[in-house]
């Protein structure tokens, strides 16, 4: 076990490697920030300035060298937000990882219970309701659910705030939460049905009918053994309700990485961008070495 | 069972897997239903038991008699209540019957917790007590090992296990040891016959060995195409056999006494169960094939006590006498003979 | 962060007893949705329009601008006096004191505008943008402080305007804190700052305000919250919820009909208009442009594109210095830009052999796409039908549009869609980027026009505004760029709760505001 985790870990560090290089090389052509930064009548004499002062105006392997020297010293400072970059994303990193964990903590459990439901009725009305909202999942555009829930609750019916973080605070998360869950109970319903229906369709389910097993116990076996892919999907989507959080965490005001990212874009902070980029791959990494361990417990063949 | 046929709706149409099947057993006896693949034994244990898949299957007919009560007509309750408890099955494939995901031990265990509501303690134990009792050594501690860390032989010895765990009145038997190498499927043969003989069981072997058949079973039915051919205790199907297909089937089981002689086969192909033909079943491949065996479909005909044939020329095939070499039969015998008379 | 698992328990109980719409923090508080985040808290960022709902209640300058005619009053100045072409004295106001205890003297108004405009700072780079000669800050009495030009600029004080007074106490002893920590004069002093999610000031009783009869404005509420609102529905979400009291710089739209009549229009922050290229063989004719502008149907563009905005004839505002008020918006008349159009093209001038390009900058303002694609349509409506339109990213616009007159090919043809802020309320700094010859973004150039800013820009008081408006009459006559609709602002302000009325300078201050009743 711990020769396979070494082996990860390696892959991993090479993983993040690749993505700073592809962050740097993005970051060089996305634009200067130079302007965004100034009024449109600043002299050009003030845009040089400015540009000498940050660094842009030397030769790509130059910068190259420097965005180096600027990773292990921490990131740097971000330009936009004159502080230094990596605790600002670090400082991000609680609320987004809370909004994700409420969020799958909400979308998991209710996958299973919409995906089990449908894969034990297949093809009876509850089965299609249940296909056409997990439909819904994938198809809705976050942004207007997100928008619609604060209009009907927020506005219309004032129980819940707009937005806001609240300090954490359980009112506040609700509507987030769910907009996002929303989206992966569309992926893991539907997932969760299919892989039951193949569970029930293999022999050892005939065998539990031949032992004269409850439908309940017949229901533990096979949801055991569609644990695993549900779990890898599930890690997967928490992976992505990490790093997808940009667009609610915009509608809702929510301090995350996701709405940190989206305006160091636009300021074209690239310092800022590189610092955040580099978190959210070491979460994804961390995330899936995470899925394996789970794997490895569930599966008793991977483990021995 | 009197009557029982059970049709699949497939993508070729509607097949009759079990076409008008009655079949007897009394406590204590071992029936052997032996045929080719696709001739409905299968499909017969499991309309026993209860796990047709339904759809796409549906009995269209007959009854099943339990100690006295039809099972087809019980509320599925009741019938999952007997599974398991009164009437237990064991098949083929031992590695896919049990769930890689839980330990032996909480297979076997589960009869316990789920039909008499036992604690985990104490139907743990018991599951050690069976895997004592099948043989497989070391039980304390295999009872926490995963399916996947058994040999084939084991993982059916298992799979046994759990099956008799109840004290079952019938077993039926699904091809036990199709799955497995000769040597071990005399071992597990063995077991079960001395644990038939320990609980007390009926047992019912679905098998296309014919040696397994003779070795084990009281009596005997031959199915083909979803039908019963032949039916006689086993003596009277060795000994002279009243259908062709099952004659058939001797002849082409390879005996050792053949030396190089070239094996013998059953000419044509087994029959499409979506398009059988009217008349009987076995014609097209019958080599005593008249004209009245396209038209009409045979209807069993008593050729002895206790013996029935369903073939329009039953009495000229019984009167071949035996297929096989005097004393060959014997000579093969390996194991005990269980005499429980009729 | 709190584990969310073990308060879902608690969430059931809650939603189902108490209301959950965020209390007020006190009775008389005020919270207010602002569009974007901060950058940073620091006294050089207080002018820009992003942050300085938050700080400029926090900072203040030596001027400041009557809420109604624009004009500079005095603030932390009472009064300044030009002394030669390139001295200044401002008298500092007495009896002064920062939030931090430390009082505003001569020297430390030095200090503060020194290190404003003269540090490598990036804050001070981008203030620098605001151009003008460099600056040299000299106390000469304990309240009295003499300001030392490079060049004669009569807009000084105007520039002093967007620079406000840090405290050198902190300057000096806590740099890190001038950031995030601001401390000012101002009547709100800063409490937190939770970044990406508010701001929190509260009332400074020591305000110099409190006791002066100029100080235009009284700290009614107790507390403020700035609440940071990126998105345009989310403010309005907040608003309509009760969450905030005003929710500032809506999109038109959304505003007004989502809001009725708690939307509120503040005068034009900018105005939009065309630059052309008067160089081009096409473009250089004047009947092609008169045609161009009259082409164009402004009060169309005004309603249904940009939310109700009016159509101007000018790059500025009317509150500006050097506004001429007697110049009509031209008439949108299709008729008669064909017309134009025939004679041009019967007296050789090569309309449609020659491309032109119709261009605009991504996201300059909302809705410039369909403008842009209205105008195009517009144009060939009239016959003007090689015009190929594209909205450009920064970097290949911003190039295009500051190059200079004497810079550009005669075949370019650009038609260059964008907007002119009114920061200054002067028209000179605008004319000199656009109006003379010399300018860095003058498509355009006019002797008369550049000796009449000359004129202008060197006076002050009536004869620079009789000066500057004779220019904007030239500009008016020549007509050489298009003007177009301004861009008012809209807030959303909660009428029954909140009395607030916009200022011309488009600034929104905690001072201005009351409890409704």
């Amino acid at each position: 076990m711990t020769w396979y985790l070494l082996s990860r870990a390696q892959q991993s560090v090479l993983v993040i490697l690749a993505a700073f290089v592809l962050v740097f090389v993005i970051g060089s052509v996305i634009g200067d920030p130079v302007d965004l930064m100034l009024p449109p009548e600043a002299s050009d004499a003030v845009r040089d300035q400015l540009r000498r002062s940050l660094g842009f105006d030397q030769p790509l392997h130059i910068q190259f060298l420097n965005f180096i020297i600027r990773v292990a010293n921490g990131f740097g400072e971000s330009i936009w937000q004159s502080t230094p970059a990596l605790p600002l994303v670090l400082s991000r990193l609680p609320a987004t990882l809370y909004l994700a964990g409420c969020a799958l903590l909400i979308a998991v459990p209710a996958s299973l219970a919409l995906g089990g439901w449908a894969a034990l009725r297949p093809s009876s009305m509850a089965d299609r309701v249940i296909n056409i909202f997990s439909l819904g999942g994938v198809s809705i555009v976050d942004f207007w659910l997100g928008l619609m829930l604060v209009l009907i609750f927020s506005v219309q019916l004032g129980w819940l705030p707009t937005g806001g973080y609240g300090g954490g605070s359980v009112a506040y998360i609700i509507l987030p939460a769910v907009t996002m869950a929303y989206r992966s109970i569309g992926r893991l319903a539907q997932f969760t049905r299919s892989a039951l229906l193949d569970e029930y369709a293999k022999p050892y389910v005939m065998t539990l009918r031949a032992k004269g097993m409850s439908e309940r116990r017949i229901f533990l076996h096979t949801i055991k053994n569609a644990a695993i892919p549900i779990v890898t999907l599930s890690g997967d989507e928490m992976a992505s309700l990490i790093n997808g959080a940009i667009v609610v965490e915009s509608v809702f005001s929510w301090p995350g990485i996701g709405s940190l990212l989206l305006q160091a874009i636009g300021q074209r902070d690239l310092f800022l961008i590189e610092a955040a980029v580099f978190v959210m791959t070491v979460i994804i990494i961390l995330v899936n070495l995470l899925i394996d361990i789970t794997y490895a417990y569930l599966d008793p063949k991977v483990r021995l | 069972m009197s009557n029982l046929s059970v049709e699949f709706d497939t993508q070729e149409g509607i097949v009759k897997a079990v076409d008008d099947v009655s079949v007897s057993l009394n406590r204590g006896e071992v029936l052997a239903i032996v045929g080719e693949s696709g001739s409905g034994k299968s499909v017969t244990s499991q309309a026993i038991i209860g796990t047709l898949p339904i759809p796409p299957g549906q009995i269209t007919g007959g009854q099943i008699y339990f100690d006295g009560q039809n099972l087809l007509e019980l509320a599925p309750a009741k019938r999952r209540a007997i599974a398991g408890a009164r009437i237990a099955m064991i098949s083929q494939d031992a590695q896919s019957a049990l769930d890689s995901r839980f330990t032996v031990g909480y297979q076997i265990g589960e009869m316990f917790r789920h039909h008499r509501g036992w604690s985990w303690k104490k139907s743990r134990a018991a599951a050690v007590d069976l895997l004592d009792k099948v043989r497989i050594p070391n039980a304390a501690s295999r009872v926490n090992d995963y399916p996947h860390q058994f040999s084939g032989g084991m993982q059916q010895r298992a799979v046994i296990a759990a099956a008799i765990s109840l004290e079952p009145d019938l077993l039926i038997a699904d091809e036990p040891t199709t799955a497995l190498d000769v040597t071990v499927q005399a071992e597990v043969m063995r077991l079960l016959q001395d644990l038939k003989t320990e609980l007390g069981l009926s047992m019912i072997l679905v098998t296309h060995d014919l040696a397994q058949a003779y070795e084990t079973a009281d009596r005997v039915s031959v199915m083909y195409a979803g039908r019963i051919v032949e039916h006689g205790d086993r003596d009277q199907i060795f000994g002279s056999p009243a259908h062709p297909y099952t004659r058939g089937l001797f002849a082409a089981t390879p005996r050792m006494d053949q030396g190089d002689a070239e094996l013998m086969v059953i000419p044509g192909t087994t029959p499409n169960l979506a398009a059988l033909p009217q008349g009987c079943a076995f014609a097209p491949r019958c080599s005593n094939r008249q004209d009245s065996c396209v038209r009409e479909r045979p209807q069993a005909v008593t050729i002895a006590e206790g013996h029935t044939s369903a073939c329009l020329f039953a009495s000229d095939v019984h009167a071949f006498g035996s297929p096989f070499p005097k004393g060959a039969l014997d000579s093969e015998r390996v194991g005990e003979r269980h005499d429980h008379g009729t | 962060m709190t584990l969310c698992s073990t308060q879902l328990v608690r969430a059931a109980a809650i939603v189902a007893a108490v209301a959950l719409t965020p209390a007020p923090l006190f009775a008389q508080d005020i919270t207010i949705a602002v569009a974007e985040q901060p950058d940073a808290l620091d006294s050089t960022h207080a002018y820009q329009a992003s942050h300085s709902t938050i700080l400029r209640n926090i900072y203040e300058a030596l001027t400041a601008r009557d809420p109604v005619t624009s004009e500079l009053v005095p603030s932390l100045a009472t009064d300044w006096k030009q002394i030669d072409d390139t001295t200044w004295h401002f008298t500092i106001r007495e009896g002064v004191k920062f939030h931090d205890g430390s009082d505003l003297t001569a020297e430390v108004a030095a200090f503060g505008l020194d290190w404003t405009w003269n540090a490598e700072r990036k804050g001070s780079i981008s203030i620098r943008g605001f151009m003008g000669p460099t600056m040299e800050f000299e106390a000469i009495g304990d309240y009295l402080l003499e300001i030392r030009l490079s060049d004669p600029d009569p807009l000084l004080p105007t520039r002093l305007y967007a620079s406000t007074i840090p405290s050198m106490q902190q300057v000096q002893n806590d740099p890190e804190g001038w950031l995030t920590s601001p401390v000012g004069t101002g009547p709100y002093k800063f409490v937190e700052w939770e970044r990406g999610s508010h701001v929190d000031v509260e009332r400074y009783d020591g305000w110099w305000g409190l006791t002066a009869d100029d100080a235009q404005g009284n700290s009614a509420f107790e507390r403020a919250r700035f609440l940071v609102r990126t998105e345009n529905a989310a403010r309005i979400a907040a608003l309509r919820a009760g969450e905030v009291l005003m929710a500032e710089r809506l999109s038109p739209d959304v505003c007004l009909t989502e809001l009725g009549d708690d939307c509120v229009n503040a005068p034009a922050s900018s105005n939009v208009f065309i630059k052309m290229d008067n160089n081009h063989p096409v473009l250089g004719d004047a009947r092609v442009r008169m045609a161009i502008s009259h082409a164009i149907d402004r009060e169309g563009i005004g309603e249904a594109i940009m939310g109700g905005a009016s159509p101007i004839s000018q790059l500025v505002a009317p509150s500006v210095l050097g506004h001429d008020p007697d110049l009509p918006p031209h008439q949108y008349n299709p008729e008669r830009a064909r017309e134009l159009i025939a004679e041009a093209v019967s007296d050789g001038v090569p309309v449609n052999e020659m491309p032109l390009r119709l261009i605009a900058r991504q996201d300059s303002f909302p809705g410039n796409d369909q403008v842009l694609e209205a105008i195009l349509e517009m144009m060939s409506q009239v016959g003007l039908t090689n015009v190929s339109a594209s909205i450009l990213e920064p970097s290949s616009f911003n190039p295009i549009w500051l190059t200079n007159y004497s810079e550009i090919e005669e075949d370019r043809g650009v038609m260059a869609l964008h907007r002119q802020p009114n920061e200054w309320f002067d028209l000179a700094p605008v004319a000199s980027i656009y109006y003379v010859c010399w300018g860095q973004g003058a498509s355009y150039c006019s002797e008369p026009a550049t000796e009449t800013f000359a004129l202008g820009s060197a006076a002050s008081g009536a004869e620079r505004e009789a000066h500057l408006k004779a220019l904007s009459k030239i500009i008016y006559e020549d007509n050489p760029y298009i003007m177009i609709v301004d861009q008012p602002l809209y807030h959303g302000v909660d009428k029954g709760l909140l009395s607030w009325t916009p200022r011309v300078d488009m600034s929104i201050l905690l001072k201005d505001m009351a409890p409704a009743n």
